[in-house]
């Protein structure tokens, strides 16, 4: 249980890490895509009792970080 | 003895008073010699000056006929296209139409102002709208392409000063511009008059000649009719067959005749809906897939309008507002599906921007 908690929280931060690094929209997409798997995951293993407070405020500081640096890269071509 | 010295003394002052004055004189009269043989040293070289100038100016004069003479020599040896004196015209206005406020526009620029203006007129009364991108596709089609990058550019700038064309620079490459047309509303529809009455005109006449071509078939079917009865006569028989067949070509003809107006009725209706086609008006016959089209391009179009307007930096935090928003609203997912992503976006910025929604715009364009 320890081990998986530690795991997870290493996956996330990994991410927090190279989202600080993200420089274009492609690497941006391969990020969230990581995130999204990683967030599942830990959805999935803490289905019958509570996400840990330290995974669960790392997920949102992460969300927030990718969601910034989304805003912050050039935008793509927009479509109507 | 003292008066005797003093006399001397006296003599001697005198006598050198006398020396320094003559030895003045001398000196004057030696610098006046010398400024005058200077002035005239000066002089001769000034004039030489001027002689080379003048020479030059021979040599100049001599160049200059000699290229007036060839450009008079490449004329006089160009062969006349046209023999015939120019006569004048009535334009048929329904193509293109020149107005007179055009005419009377385009007489005031000068040669490339009106070439390029005029062009780009034509090319926008074909397109049926008169705004677009300027660029090389725009140059290679109204055959601009020839023209030099700078000249073509400067009379830009300068139909653009007498307000005959806006220009807006979207971005560094890419650049827009809305024409100048005046539009003479009763004279269009004038020409509309004359198109929708030209067509029934047509359609009356060829009505007519249907009906011409049936009352010479029926009159050959009473022939024929009257041929069957006098069928206890054999020998005229085979006269009346030959006649028959005789006719037969005829009677062909004259359906064919008949049939191939009736076709053009058919396909008239089609042509006054092209021709009413009217520069800055949308046509009634667009289908939805090309307002659509037209719209997407309405819509980048005013984004980019709207971006130059607020500036980069406004811009951006517009955008990085839009993508906080978006996450908020419809999740994040959204953001990692580049589709989707795009799609909200646009909303955003059309209600960012108050840019009309595909109805809206399509009834304010009708």
């Amino acid at each position: 249980m320890l081990i998986d908690y530690r795991i997870f929280l290493k996956r996330i931060r990994d991410i927090e890490v190279k989202v600080v690094l993200c420089k274009n929209n492609f690497h941006w997409k391969i990020l969230a895509e990581k995130f999204q798997t990683t967030h599942e995951d830990i959805e999935k293993f803490y289905q019958e009792s509570e996400i840990p407070d330290d995974i669960a405020e790392t997920i949102a500081h992460v969300r927030t970080l990718l969601v910034e640096k989304k805003a912050e890269l050039p935008p793509e071509d927009l479509i109507v | 003895m003292g008066l005797f010295k003093k006399i001397i003394v006296a003599v001697s002052d005198k006598a050198k008073d006398e020396l320094k004055e003559y030895v003045k004189r001398v000196l004057e009269e030696k610098e006046q010699v010398d400024n005058s043989k200077e002035v005239k040293e000066k002089t001769p070289s000034q004039s030489e000056k001027k002689e080379e100038v003048v020479e030059q100016k021979q040599v100049v004069k001599e160049a200059k006929p000699t290229e007036q003479d060839e450009a008079q020599n490449s004329i006089s040896q160009m062969i006349p296209l046209v023999n015939e004196l120019p006569q004048k015209y009535t334009f048929t206005t329904s193509t293109v139409p020149l107005t007179r406020d055009i005419i009377d526009l385009t007489q005031l620029l000068s040669f490339d102002e009106f070439a390029i203006y005029l062009k780009l007129y034509i090319y926008s009364v074909a397109q049926r709208k008169n705004y677009g991108y300027l660029g090389n596709s725009l140059r290679r089609k109204t055959g601009l392409d020839t023209m030099e990058h700078r000249l073509f550019e400067l009379t830009l700038l300068k139909l653009s000063a007498h307000g005959l064309i806006s220009i807006e620079d979207l971005s560094s490459n890419q650049r827009t511009f809305i024409l100048y047309v005046p539009f003479d509303e009763e004279f269009m529809k004038s020409q509309k008059k004359k198109e929708t009455t030209a067509p029934r005109q047509e359609e009356k006449r060829q009505s007519n000649n249907n009906r011409n071509s049936r009352d010479r078939n029926n009159s050959n079917r009473n022939n024929s009719s009257r041929q069957t009865t006098n069928r206890q006569r054999p020998p005229r028989e085979k006269e009346e067959k030959k006649e028959n067949s005789q006719k037969q070509p005829a009677k062909k003809q004259s359906t064919q005749k008949s049939n191939k107006p009736v076709k053009q009725t058919k396909n008239e209706p089609r042509q006054p809906k092209q021709q009413q086609a009217i520069p800055g008006r949308p046509t009634g016959a667009m289908s939805d897939d090309e307002l659509r089209k037209q719209y997407i391009t309405f819509v980048s179009l005013e984004i980019d309008k709207a971006k130059m307007r607020v500036g980069r930096s406004s811009f951006d935090k517009i955008y990085m507002e839009a993508v906080k928003y978006i996450d908020s609203k419809h999740g994040f997912k959204v953001l990692s599906d580049p589709d989707k992503f795009k799609e909200y976006l646009t909303n955003y910025y059309m209600s960012a921007f108050d840019i009309p929604e595909f109805e809206e715009w399509k009834q304010n364009k009708k």
